[in-house]
């Protein structure tokens, strides 16, 4: 039969669960219309606008008497988010009866005051964020207040006033507008010549084979004959002694399970690592973090590979508390050893300096939260066994060598039977640059053990357990300007959660203090960077490799130090600035500053004091938005630190109908590398682009090769392949000089009859870069990308959501190889440094990106007079958050009369909506 | 284009017929089928939970309610192959590219020229989500456009070149759609 339900107080039983029988079906909904005296409103706050879960959601119906549209006869609130279950709230609605809808405030109260009894959500409930998620039910009856408010006064001859506060800003949520914007570049100068693609918007090389679906990523090649799929099995602890894997109940699941492998059937190195040599491919006696591999099972299948992987019995032993946050490390003393951590002292004694020469002095700590890299691809990899112990690695990888060598040291072989290549991967950030071995090692040792083809790609969520994020960091600070506002010192101290294993951290630990200077004079520094283990992922490379940490650390000082001294945020940025020939926290002179320029032209392509104008009106005259400016500038080092790994190689091959076939150590993530290769390589063979090819990056092509990674790709691989592209044009010349007008198809055969070589391998190698770790002092970049970015957000006070209404950004990238690639690298850069994974809804409103005019790079060695561009940019995204940081100020002065200085303590990244809102109005 | 009026076992894909074999697993998912089975790795998969949409196609189906024929982009990684059991599947594959000599459509011609795609791993998703909704809507405006996207993610471009790219198909789209390009 059918049976009709109502959704009310009993209709959720349980967690997902309903008071649907289990064997009925769902046929229909019915959902009443409102009658005229009802009205009825929905809400959510989600951490993203799109596609996302509810932190809370509400449902609320109001009825009114007959005849007085202002007496409330009943009422329905309920809430979605507040407990296991949709909860109706009972108390509240009833504190609504016989109450009059213009008593405003007073009704908030009377609700709030039942809602708080309600729902009395612990400190420690599930889902965490209390405070947040209980405001935000108060929050949302406000809302709902004014809404129907505005709709009673909508309502010919209705009462309509709700209380005392309403400016309209109450009744809606931030709206959602098109996005539009401009980007402007230079043209390539009038004497280039029209084949020559070098600065143009030359289309992504694999464009519309990505838009076609006919680009292969690794787990779109169909499986070989005996191909089998590896599914790790992960430690359900996070600090345990690991007793026993007992896999018998994965293999009798099905006669497709072949195997379960752990650590005794690696051949070779079961550890391996950078500085320390800490990491597993699979966990031996201890257990370090929830979500390592300890096991892996061997299937003919993917659906069963992953079943059975559920069925290994793992039996742990002395289960400890976890070492989770940088709190606990420092609490408990867990660090890496001292030679991996960095500290880095200059220009005298911080404290006398901040006692003799500080007229203001600020202290404090920043947190900033890691971040997933979230690649589109998950980690992937494919290992094929070739001819007599040979194997061949198809992973997906910033980084080709290391993957060859620690998968040869996995297997025992020496590195000339282990090919790792790669045709392109879907994004990187980071996270593939050494957490992707980890999945290639797995395939690799079940390739060896059953000689057949092996398959490992993780699943998003087992992908984010195991492979780690940026390094969340803790940032104590101590900071005084002069009288003039000139910055006299800096005294911080980093943490960084590294997580269970050194990975890379050593040098991002580096990095996030030689970013710290960003623009300015900081006069005696004393910053010193410690790491942190955790029982949590290795935290590892992640675009920026330090630097937004860095910059969110000195721009909130930089901020505080404003209001402290009473200056504007843009005089004591400008005040400290440095120029030509001021020397830098590591020791070297600052060349070729282009700061001033973006600056200057940032201001005006945001019409900066104007709109700041503009802002403090709107401040004024608001109750419930508030909205905020801020411009950041950027100074960002392109640079590998070491001179031995600013090297590249290539090799390419001319074929006998004149076709170019090019190969180079760096892997194509997305950033247009390929694209800006054949580019030059096409000017210095002067041939056509549609004439040079670029198949995949292999360690059998080019030998020890560098990461893909520091923005260096194109600077280090671009002269590799202009070398070798030099050495044919080289041989060619005779033939060129004997026949001009025979063309290169002519020229190409004439060099093959006569035994002339037709391929040839490039090397770059970028010397003079030197860094010594002990004192933090030397020269670790090249040369500098600089920029600003203005931007301007508008906070809604009752749930602390935002939406960033504009963003102007200027660049200096020297002479763009291909200005459409570049700003592609801006824009996409600009929204990951800020929010959690954005959606289409979190980009700026009206976003304007120029590239500054005129610029040349003027490092010998530079391609082109071009600059690195893949992670300056996400630094810039810390507009937003300062812009927010001048928001919240603004509100806090309204509300609470407190002084403008709001990000003292307490404000933290990702800024969240739960952030500003509990940081607006404390409880 | 042939669509099946009876719940069926047969599924079509790109105008070509599937029966749905009786032995197949109840759970097989309609990306399972399409990257596993019929080998059309074009369309991609990742969250498995219908969270990044880059596993999008376009599902035509006659209305159970209406009798009308629409067409939807749907998450054929949560969607159970039994469930399409009639519909009309296209997926990037069927509308252009598949050979150098077929062509693309304009809509994959316009992401790529647009630089809409970077690593390209969403770039299918992207693409049979506007394809699907442009369909069932071809007068869609700019702003509808914005909104057709509300289940993909991309990592990489900040998503401006996308909207871009796929503005230029809104009725009310001027010819530079919606970023406008100076060359100083």
């Amino acid at each position: 039969g059918i049976r009709q339900v109502a959704i009310d107080a009993n209709f959720f039983v349980g967690y997902r669960r309903t008071s649907a029988r289990p064997d009925e079906a769902l046929l229909s909904i019915r959902l009443p219309f409102c009658g005229r005296r009802e009205f009825q409103f929905g809400f959510k706050q989600a951490r993203r606008r799109e596609d996302d879960i509810a932190i809370v959601n509400a449902g609320m119906l109001v009825r009114f008497s007959d005849g007085d549209f202002d007496l409330v006869e009943s009422a329905t609130v309920c809430f979605g988010g507040v407990a296991p279950v949709t909860r109706v709230a009972t108390g509240a609605a009833e504190a609504l009866i016989g109450r009059r809808w213009s008593e405003g405030r007073r009704l908030v109260e009377a609700v709030a005051a039942r809602l708080d009894a309600e729902f009395p959500l612990e400190a420690n409930t599930p889902g965490g964020q209390a405070q947040y998620r209980k405001s935000l039910c108060t929050s949302f009856f406000i809302r709902f207040l004014h809404r129907v408010g505005a709709e009673l006064a909508a309502a010919e001859g209705s009462h309509g006033k709700v209380g005392e506060v309403d400016d309209g800003s109450g009744a809606e949520r931030l709206p959602l507008r098109p996005s539009w914007g401009s980007l402007l570049f230079e043209r390539t100068p009038p004497g280039q010549l029209e084949k020559d693609p070098v600065g143009r918007p030359v289309p992504h090389a694999s464009g519309t084979g990505q838009a076609s679906g006919s680009a292969q990523f690794v787990d779109d090649l169909p499986p070989s004959l005996g191909e089998v799929f590896v599914y790790p099995v992960f430690s359900r602890h996070a600090a345990a002694r690991l007793v026993s894997i007992d896999a018998s109940a994965a293999l009798a699941l099905d006669p497709g399970v072949l195997g379960v492998l752990d650590r005794r059937d690696v051949p070779g190195n079961n550890e391996y690592g950078i500085d320390l040599s800490d990491d597993r491919i699979f966990a031996d006696a201890e257990v370090r973090f929830h979500g390592e591999t300890v096991a892996a099972v061997v299937a003919t299948d993917r659906e069963l590979a992953r079943r059975a992987s559920h069925l290994v019995r793992v039996e742990y032993a002395d289960i400890r508390k976890p070492i989770v946050t940088i709190s606990d490390a420092i609490r408990e003393g867990s660090y890496f050893p001292e030679k991996l951590c960095r500290w880095l002292r200059r220009g005298g004694d911080v404290d006398s300096a901040l006692a003799e020469r500080a007229a203001h002095v600020v202290e404090g700590e920043v947190c900033i939260g890691g971040q997933e890299h979230f690649y589109m691809e998950p980690q992937s990899c494919l290992v094929v066994p070739r001819d007599g112990g040979e194997f061949e690695v198809l992973s997906s990888t910033q980084n080709l060598s290391s993957t060859q060598s620690i998968v040869a040291g996995a297997l025992g072989l020496p590195r000339n039977r282990v090919v790792a290549r790669i045709k392109r991967i879907g994004g990187g950030f980071g996270g593939k640059e050494y957490r992707s071995i980890g999945t290639a090692a797995v395939a690799a040792v079940a390739a060896y053990r059953f000689g057949r083809p092996a398959r490992c790609v993780l699943d998003r969520a087992d992908d984010m357990m195991t492979t780690g994020t940026r390094h969340p960091a803790m940032i104590r600070y101590k900071a005084g300007v002069n009288k003039e506002g000139l910055v006299v010192g800096l005294k911080a101290d980093c943490y960084l959660n590294a997580g269970y294993s050194a990975d890379i951290s050593c040098s991002v630990c580096e990095y996030i203090i030689l970013r710290m200077a960003n623009c300015y004079n900081l006069g005696a520094v004393d910053i010193r960077c410690r790491l942190c283990r955790t029982n949590t992922p290795s935290n590892t490379a992640f675009r920026g490799f330090g630097a937004p940490q860095a910059m969110i650390g000195i721009e909130t000082i930089m901020s505080r130090l404003a209001s402290a001294s009473g200056l504007t945020d843009r005089a004591i940025r400008e005040l400290n600035f440095f120029r030509n020939g001021d020397v830098s926290i590591y020791g070297h002179a600052y060349e070729d500053v282009t700061l001033q320029r973006c600056w200057e032209e940032c201001l005006a392509l945001a019409d900066y004091e104007a709109r700041k104008v503009e802002v403090d009106r709107f401040n004024s005259s608001q109750s419930y938005r508030k909205r905020g400016l801020h411009i950041t500038p950027l100074c960002y080092g392109i640079g590998f630190g070491r001179s031995f790994l600013q090297q590249a190689g290539a090799f390419v091959n001319v074929y006998l109908d004149g076709s170019v076939l090019i190969t180079h150590g760096g892997v194509e993530m997305g950033q247009g590398l390929h694209t800006k290769l054949l580019q030059v390589a096409a000017r210095v063979l002067d041939l056509p682009i549609e004439r040079l090819y670029i198949s995949e990056t292999a360690t059998d092509k080019v030998p020890n090769t560098v990461s893909s990674a520091a923005s260096m790709t194109t600077d280090l691989n671009a002269p590799a392949v202009m070398s070798a592209c030099q050495q044919i044009r080289d041989r060619l010349l005779p033939y060129m000089h004997s026949e001009p007008k025979a063309g290169w198809d002519s020229w190409v055969n004439a060099a093959y009859m006569d035994g002339v070589s037709l391929s040839a391998a490039g090397f770059y190698h970028g010397a003079g870069i030197h860094m010594d770790a002990a004192t933090m002092q030397g020269r670790p970049y090249n040369y500098y990308t600089f920029g600003a970015a203005c931007s301007e957000v508008e906070i809604d006070l009752l749930t602390g959501d935002h939406v960033t209404r504009r963003s102007d950004i200027v660049m200096d990238l020297g002479a763009s190889l291909n200005p459409a690639v570049d700003i592609g690298q801006i824009e996409g850069a600009f929204g990951p440094g800020a929010y959690k994974i954005p959606g289409f809804g979190d980009i700026p409103e009206e976003f304007n990106v120029q590239l500054l005019r005129g610029s040349l790079c003027k490092f010998p060695r530079a391609v082109y007079s071009s600059k690195g561009v893949g992670e300056p940019p996400i630094c810039l995204a810390a507009s937003v958050f300062m812009a927010i940081r001048d928001a919240v100020a603004a509100a806090r002065r309204q509300h609470q009369g407190e002084d403008s200085d709001s990000g003292g303590s307490g404000f933290r990244t990702p800024s969240a909506p739960f952030c500003p809102r509990t940081l607006c109005h404390g409880s | 284009m042939e669509i099946s009026t009876h719940q069926e076992p047969f599924i079509y894909v790109n105008d070509k017929r599937y029966e749905i074999t009786r032995d197949c697993d109840p759970e097989m998912s309609l990306n399972d089928f399409l990257r596993d089975t019929l080998n059309l790795k074009g369309t991609k998969v990742m969250c498995r939970e219908a969270g990044c949409g880059c596993c999008t196609v376009c599902a035509v189906y006659k209305h159970p309610a209406t009798g009308e024929i629409e067409s939807k982009p749907v998450n054929s990684c949560v969607t159970p192959l039994y469930s399409a059991a009639g519909w009309h599947i296209v997926t990037i594959e069927g509308i252009g590219g598949r050979s150098q000599s077929a062509g693309y459509h304009p809509i994959q011609a316009s992401l790529a020229d647009g630089f809409g795609s970077q690593c390209g791993y969403c770039s299918p998703g992207f693409v049979m989500s506007a394809y699907s909704q442009l369909r069932d809507n071809p007068k869609a405006t700019k702003l509808e456009v914005e909104h057709f996207f509300d289940g993909n993610i991309c990592r990489c471009t900040g998503y401006r070149p996308i909207l871009d790219s796929m503005k230029s198909f809104a009725c009310d789209a001027g010819k530079a759609g919606g970023c406008l390009e100076v060359e100083a």
